[in-house]
């Protein structure tokens, strides 16, 4: 039965025996049971037998939490099956990269070689906007972030192919204490260099 | 990686106190944090204690002590940047204490034997005796079926931070021609305490890149195992 328990270390336990680290219907079992008043192993079975049980949830949700409401349930677990495994990209290369110029057809990037190990841009390229979501090239400007990954990607049939993707970073805000680092960060260049 | 997995994968399993009904779709895409997944998301269960769902490249699960979100499309730094945006951003308060930085591979051998070759290597039979004498060399009569190596404090890293690697026969591939290698990279605050999420989640960022870079070296090298045993 698969199961993951919470415990002192930030990992997904058990994760061979859920199928795989990734799978989607691994759920802590107690919380289940609590959440949806059905022992785990009823719920999540596929037979026919349970099903009418995964049916009656929503009565037990309401008669054990909320008094004959369901404000709190917007879905339930789906009756268990066995999942095929997730497509996956498996990157046999990456860059991160920031956008330098943008005309109608192309952009021009700067890249850092991760593969490689670089810490520093020591790359630039130029890359059609074909390869790019229309959503990534409405949000691009100068400047922005992105990771590029050359890789294979499994689908969930098992084929298998070289694939290309980039993806804008999405990073988050500049908080005070993010200044505050800055600042001190830049007083100790400045003391160590004897400005 | 010298053998191309056939499955890998990341996770960020962040240690805390949560209320998972508030980590829907409709919170991400309220707060620009994933667009597009109110309408694309695949809902499992939406609660105060539980909540699951997946969207694209992304499976979510939160429960009341553990947030965690994984994918198996790279890049993997999208795992980064959502965890450090919900919580820099919009929940900054949120007590947190630890998070795991997890990288999980399926590769696949050429025969049971090569498997056992990595079994061996990391634990040899002789010690055990006549037991280890009777496990033989074709991957039927038993082996290694899970080994686990702990590194402590790594870097000078808090108490509580550690390097696990697990070791084990592929459930996913066939029988005897996979082994499956999971390394948690595990930080935490001193002294198990809570803190502001800000401070950790300074350092996921600083650490991501290097954790997984450091994680396919332990894989590759196990990998390695399986033509160049170590005696």
């Amino acid at each position: 039965m698969p199961r993951v328990s919470a415990t002192a270390t930030a990992q997904l336990t058990d994760v061979q025996h859920a199928g795989s680290a990734l799978d989607v219907d691994v759920l802590p079992e107690t919380l289940v049971q609590r959440a949806i008043g059905t022992p785990f192993h009823q719920a999540n079975t596929a037979s026919a037998a349970n099903a009418p049980a995964a049916s009656n949830l929503p009565t037990q949700v309401a008669r054990e939490r909320n008094g004959g409401r369901l404000a709190q349930v917007e879905s339930l677990p789906p009756p268990y099956r066995h999942r095929a495994p997730a497509a996956t990209l498996h990157p046999v290369q990456e860059w991160e990269g920031y956008v330098v110029e943008i005309n109608d057809t192309h952009f021009t990037a700067r890249l850092v070689d991760l593969s490689a190990g670089s810490a520093h841009e020591e790359e630039e390229a130029t890359i059609p906007l074909t390869e790019l979501s229309d959503k990534d090239v409405g949000k691009m400007r100068d400047g922005s972030i992105f990771r590029w990954v050359v890789g294979y990607e499994r689908s969930l049939s098992g084929t298998k192919k070289r694939v290309s993707q980039i993806v804008f970073r999405d990073l988050p805000a500049i908080t005070p204490s993010d200044l505050r680092d800055g600042r001190t960060w830049a007083r100790d260049v400045v003391q160590a260099l004897k400005l | 990686m010298r053998i191309e997995p056939e499955t890998s994968g990341v996770s960020v399993v962040v240690l805390g106190t949560f209320n998972p009904a508030i980590f829907t779709p409709a919170w991400f895409e309220l707060h620009g944090v994933l667009p597009g997944v109110e309408a694309r998301a695949e809902l499992k269960v939406a609660h105060a204690q539980v909540t699951a769902f997946t969207f694209d490249w992304l499976r979510l699960d939160v429960v009341v002590e553990r947030l965690a979100v994984a994918t198996t499309e790279a890049p993997y730094v999208r795992l980064c940047d959502l965890v450090a945006r919900t919580f820099k951003e919009f929940l900054p308060h949120t007590p947190l204490r630890a998070f795991g930085i997890n990288r999980d591979v399926h590769f696949p051998v050429q025969s049971p034997a090569e498997a056992d070759r990595i079994g061996r290597a990391l634990a040899p039979v002789e010690p055990w005796g006549a037991v280890g004498r009777d496990i033989g060399f074709d991957g039927k009569h038993g082996g290694m079926t899970s080994l686990t190596m702990s590194q402590l404090c790594p870097e000078g890293r808090p108490t509580g931070g550690a390097v696990n690697v697990k070791v084990e026969p592929s459930k996913r591939l066939s029988p005897g021609l996979g082994v499956f290698v999971s390394v948690n990279d595990h930080y935490a605050l001193e002294g198990s305490s809570s803190g502001t999420a800000d401070s950790l989640m300074g350092t996921l960022c600083r650490n991501f890149d290097e954790s997984l870079s450091r994680s396919d070296r332990i894989i590759d090298h196990v990998m390695s195992l399986a033509s160049h045993p170590e005696k």
